[in-house]
């Protein structure tokens, strides 16, 4: 999606959105069932904005579908009325607070390996180069960094999850 | 949310994040698809490690970032460590235990939806909706009006209190228009401006034209060909031209070839929110271009003889091979897969 590749300040915002879902396993679901559909997947040009694309698609019917039945929802209307702001940026520097926590506790190879990465936005060869290590140890130490950071954020509070549930 | 995903998923995702941000080889994009259609587990880990990223990128604490990777200063302290933390894989609380509690609320996923993509206190309708090749959505916009867009499609949305526009920058999209008398509905493609109160209709934008058919209804059209060429003479004042079509009837506006609307059949019109084609006596070249809208099989006519032929019928766009298998009906036809992935059509020759 070209159009998709020209705004990266949205799709950055969009995406962390989608990880703060609650509902991301069936999102992913139904992007998986909507990535099956295609015939020839090696032709699309950038897969990964292509399933992000496919993602924020999703989300966004998703979305649209609630609004639409606010009428039948006083609780969807009651969300829609009165956004607790306050609240939610509470629950969002909590968040950061806790994702700060993790990366310092983490050990200094795997941080090392993350904040590269992430904010000096090296690639995984880069990385490696840069720490005298395998591209392949790399890999370790961002799927240990990523998985605990993933633990500690499912259990920090999260502004979506409020009172509701994870059912659809 | 994930409960358990085994280490080597969250590596492979975060390999393939890395790997993908450079310019991937069709192998590579083959390979990355294929991991992604063995689970949707994969998938979900695959999105959230992007979105993981982004989140902590949002910190952005330049002194902390440097105070870690120790660049402030060569002669700062090393960063005191803090107690040792919990070992990471503690036990998470079971969010499966909430589902007990779910009964109710289907509405509750609704809010969380609501909460979770809506930037705050802005309109309900997004500002830009599009599609990729093969992909069609649908969906109500705040005026009650439905629009549908077909494969590789993208528009622009302005809904306001007095007016209602779209600008259709690409692709083709169907209106159901909800009655408003004081905010007409209008689509722009291009130079060209498609105005109405309450009908259905359709907008195709081409290459060449737009397309514009009238499901039910009329719609008023305003156009302003390219004064160009000889084709022209003296172009009036603002050479703007309107003129009105009704249901069952199409326009194609192009820059430079006269406005002569022509009956269609509506159920034609629509067929392809239904994931399907219809043809009625259409060259096969026609057929096969249009086919090639809604995947990147890339079909092509490799034999002239063919290319002319007439075809008339119902197919379903997502199944190629059942089209070839009907064509195959009417001449014999061989499929070749040339090196760069396009399909070539042959009518076979008897040995």
């Amino acid at each position: 999606m070209r159009w998709f590749d020209a705004q990266p300040q949205i799709e950055g915002a969009l995406k962390s959105r989608l990880g703060d879902s609650p509902d991301l396993p069936d999102l992913a679901q139904e992007v998986f069932l909507r990535l099956l559909r295609i015939t020839r997947p090696e032709l699309i040009r950038d897969p990964e904005a292509y399933v992000y694309r496919v993602a924020l698609n999703v989300a966004q019917e998703w979305r649209l579908r609630a609004a639409q039945s606010k009428d039948h929802s006083s609780d969807a209307l009651d969300a829609l009325e009165s956004p607790d702001v306050t609240e939610e940026m509470i629950l969002r520097r909590q968040r950061q607070a806790s994702i700060r926590r993790v990366v310092e506790d983490l050990p200094a190879a795997t941080r090392s390996a993350l904040l590269l990465h992430v904010y000096r936005d090296m690639t995984y060869q880069q990385v490696a180069e840069h720490m005298g290590v395998s591209r392949r140890s790399v890999k370790r130490y961002l799927a240990n960094g990523y998985a605990a950071l993933r633990i500690a954020l499912a259990a920090a509070p999260n502004a979506n999850e409020r009172g509701s549930s994870n059912e659809r | 949310m994930s409960d358990d995903v085994p280490l080597e998923v969250t590596e492979a995702a975060g390999d393939w994040h890395d790997r993908l941000s450079a310019n991937a080889s069709a192998t590579e994009r083959r390979a990355f698809a294929d991991w992604l259609l063995r689970s949707p587990v994969h998938v979900e880990e695959f999105l959230r490690l992007g979105a993981l990223r982004e989140e902590i990128k949002g910190l952005a604490q330049p002194d902390w970032i440097a105070d870690l990777l120790g660049e402030a200063n060569a002669d700062v302290f090393e960063m005191p460590r803090r107690a040792p933390g919990p070992p990471f894989r503690t036990r998470r609380p079971v969010r499966r235990r909430r589902l007990a509690a779910a009964a109710s609320v289907a509405a509750a996923v609704v809010l969380a939806c609501i909460a979770w993509l809506a930037p705050p206190s802005t309109a309900v309708d997004p500002a830009t909706v599009a599609t990729t090749v093969g992909e069609q959505r649908s969906m109500v916009l705040s005026d009650g009006s439905t629009i549908t867009l077909n494969t590789d499609s993208l528009v622009d949305l302005r809904i306001t209190a007095t007016s209602r526009e779209v600008d259709l920058l690409r692709g083709e999209v169907l209106f159901d228009v909800a009655k408003d008398p004081h905010r007409p509905f209008r689509v722009t493609s291009g130079d060209i401006t498609v105005e109405s109160v309450a009908t259905r209709f359709s907008v195709y934008r081409r290459l060449e034209d737009t397309l514009v058919a009238v499901v039910e209804g009329r719609v008023a059209i305003n156009w302003r060909p390219a004064s160009q060429g000889v084709l022209r003479s003296a172009p009036d004042a603002s050479n703007q031209q309107s003129f009105e079509i009704g249901a069952g009837q199409q326009v194609a506006l192009s820059s430079v070839a006269p406005v002569a609307p022509t009956p269609v059949d509506p159920s034609k019109v629509t067929a392809w929110t239904e994931r399907r084609v219809v043809f009625e006596n259409e060259t096969l070249e026609a057929v096969v271009a249009e086919f090639n809208r809604y995947n990147r099989m890339n079909l092509r006519v490799g034999d002239p003889g063919l290319a002319k032929r007439r075809i008339t019928g119902s197919f379903d766009v997502n199944d190629i091979d059942h089209f070839i298998s009907v064509l195959d009906g009417l001449e014999p036809i061989r499929v070749e897969v040339a090196a760069d992935g396009h399909r070539a059509l042959h009518l076979r020759r008897e040995p």
